[in-house]
């Protein structure tokens, strides 16, 4: 199925399956944002649509189940993050292997790693709106703050990261 | 090798573009790297955990039902073996919640049962003259979902009292709507949710029972309204259990905005102060613009021994904006602070050794340990009316749940005077803090001097989080 298929958001009668195939790009790349590990935030993703197998019946009736899976994912990419914390060293040493790998390239790298050193809100929102290719409205329903809180995020954000990468 | 198109340069110059275009261009660019397609295997191995932990599920809920039959026929034979005798008055039981676990998803028959235990009505369809209820919820959707809850209510769950339900909804003025609903004998009680404005409790003016989903200034006569300050001081009484005269208490109040002029404090009222009088307490607002490091640092509460965190409930559903990065700041700033205080909280993710305080019904979520909020998702019907803010509904069904509750109490609709429904509410001692008007809930003890007018509760429970298991406390009791 090509990924330019659209498929509505309103799943009522719509299956699982086109729920994974639609949103898992979209997950894997939020997870990967947040928590730095291709591995890890694939895993992250599993775990997210396994809940969300669980709890279909329920949450093919929400107008935007795809919400629901980046509100538990990103959760969940947190409590991953705070467990991490705690092995830091270790991981310090992880990182340096890490794009043994095909993966992205150097610089985008570097701004995904300064997105991590953001504050929790703005690395959150600034994720959802680049890696989850969410519009403003979506990141502010799913973080549960106003839009305009979204925009003075990304905003200052933006600020931030152009700073911090040196441009 | 990568077939993707080599990205623009991160930083590429381009005279025709701000700067910020440049960075948005990248970054999107950047999202698009982390991208990749689902995995064909990956369904399969979705679906077969998922069916796995189904499987789970209902071995769990299996065994549950298994020992509850246990223990209800050991219970029956305790009572048909050891006599009783009508002269002796009960001995004081502490309630615990109505339904203990909450339900993720449900099907008819599992949601059927939990209104019939939570309501007292019937299993069944409803028949007979119409129980009415007056609804003042200016927001269609809102007016929708309840419509939406009694039908369902009517045919599954006995209406009220085993009677069908009807919404007399209104849509003209305060006034003219408490008028209406005053005037029709027929309508046993009125529910609204006029949280942004003038309540309506005012215009009715006790002439019928209202419940409201938001405490208001303006609610009068015989009322209800969700609390949510009965847990907050029955965090301030756990608080004071853990510590010993003297010690330092920090009470930080996570509401999303500023509300007392002086300390800033929406949730912590004058009574929290009254409960930890002999405690050296400090009250803060908790900035969402500060580090809540900064926040106990400020607050000079480095060496407190306890640290209450008030905030609205958290659940899977509905999120406080602030609640959850409260709760994961504050475990962030006793790390970073080498601190070990006991935590008392009433909405955050287990954390090792911190204390739960049970909530009931409130702003966000109705009665959310006994299942209520779980079982108003499942509700067939619910959470596809268009427009209608995700989840809200369950405040409003919630509502509607707990005054039939009301009503079964008092012996059915035609029972169900302000009067008696007052009285029940009197009676009403918890476990979930349901507030109530301009009453006197308690005419001595403590309950009765708390600053915070006529809520009813009086016993919350608590719990502890330790190895990974939320551990039963000895629940606070507010009259104590």
């Amino acid at each position: 199925m090509s990924n330019d298929t659209f498929l509505p958001y309103v799943y009522i009668g719509g299956s699982f399956e086109q729920l994974y195939r639609r949103e898992y790009p979209n997950l894997v790349a939020v997870a990967r944002a947040l928590t730095g590990d291709r591995h890890d935030g694939e895993d992250l993703v599993q775990d997210t649509m396994v809940k969300a197998f669980v709890n279909w019946d329920r949450i093919r009736r929400y107008d935007k189940p795809g919400g629901w899976c980046l509100r538990v994912l990103t959760h969940a990419c947190r409590d991953h993050w705070r467990r991490r914390r705690t092995r830091a060293r270790f991981l310090a040493r992880q990182r340096n292997t890490e794009p043994s790998v095909e993966g992205p390239g150097v610089e985008f790298v570097a701004f995904w790693q300064a997105v991590r050193r953001l504050p929790q809100r703005p690395r959150l929102v600034v994720t959802l709106y680049y890696a989850g290719d969410r519009s403003i409205a979506d990141v502010a329903s799913i973080v549960k703050v106003p839009e305009g809180t979204v925009k003075s995020d990304l905003a200052r954000a933006r600020v931030v990261l152009m700073t911090e990468l040196g441009q | 090798m990568s077939m993707k198109q080599e990205p623009l340069s991160p930083w590429e110059p381009d005279a025709d573009a701000p700067e910020a275009v440049v960075f948005d261009r990248f970054a999107r660019s950047a999202g698009a790297s982390l991208r990749s397609e689902a995995p064909e295997s990956g369904l399969t191995t979705i679906v077969r955990e998922g069916n796995r932990k189904k499987v789970q599920r209902l071995a769990t809920e299996v065994g549950v039902i298994a020992a509850l039959i246990v223990s209800g026929i050991a219970l029956f034979e305790h009572f048909t073996t050891s006599g009783r005798d009508v002269n002796i008055a009960p001995v004081d039981t502490i309630p615990s919640p109505t339904v203990a676990a909450p339900i993720v998803s449900a099907d008819d028959a599992t949601i059927d049962r939990w209104i019939a235990d939570y309501t007292g009505s019937p299993i069944g369809r409803a028949a007979g003259d119409p129980v009415k209820f007056g609804i003042m919820m200016p927001s269609l959707p809102y007016s929708q979902d309840l419509s939406a809850a009694a039908n369902y209510l009517n045919e599954h769950v006995g209406g009220a009292a085993g009677r069908p339900i009807e919404l007399n909804i209104c849509t003209a003025s305060l006034s003219e709507c408490a008028d209406q609903f005053a005037a029709d004998p027929a309508v046993v009680a009125v529910l609204e949710n006029q949280w942004m404005g003038e309540s309506i409790g005012a215009a009715l003016a006790g002439r019928k029972p209202l419940h409201t989903t938001h405490s208001s200034n303006g609610t009068t006569g015989v009322a209800y309204y969700p609390t949510y300050f009965e847990t907050v001081n029955a965090m301030a009484v756990q608080a004071e259990k853990v510590t010993a005269p003297g010690d330092h208490v920090l009470v930080i109040d996570a509401a999303d905005e500023r509300g007392d002029s002086t300390t800033g404090t929406v949730f912590v009222t004058p009574d929290v102060t009254s409960i930890l009088a002999n405690r050296d307490v400090t009250i803060v607002h908790a900035s969402r613009e500060e580090a809540i490091t900064d926040t106990i640092r400020n607050a000079g509460s480095i060496d407190a021994s306890a640290i209450v965190l008030a905030l609205p409930p958290v659940d899977e559903f509905q999120i406080h904006p602030f609640a959850r990065t409260a709760c994961d700041d504050l475990a962030t700033a006793l790390d970073a602070l080498s601190l070990r205080p006991a935590v008392i909280a009433s909405g955050c993710e287990p954390h090792e050794g911190w204390y739960k305080v049970d909530v009931g019904l409130n702003e966000t979520a109705p009665d959310l340990q006994s299942g209520a909020l779980a079982i108003t998702t499942a509700m067939p019907g619910l959470g596809n009316v268009k427009g209608s803010p995700q989840n809200r509904q369950n405040r409003e069904v919630g509502a509607l749940l707990a005054v039939i509750r009301l009503v079964n109490q008092v012996g059915g609709p035609a029972q169900a005077t302000p009067a008696a429904l007052d009285r029940a509410m009197h009676e009403f001692t918890g476990p979930l803090p349901l507030g109530a008007g301009v009453l006197n809930c308690a005419p001595t003890g403590k309950v009765a001097e708390r600053v915070q007018p006529g809520s009813c509760v009086r016993f919350v429970d608590v719990h502890q989080f330790v190895n990974d298991r939320w551990i039963d406390q000895p629940p606070i009791d507010l009259a104590e």
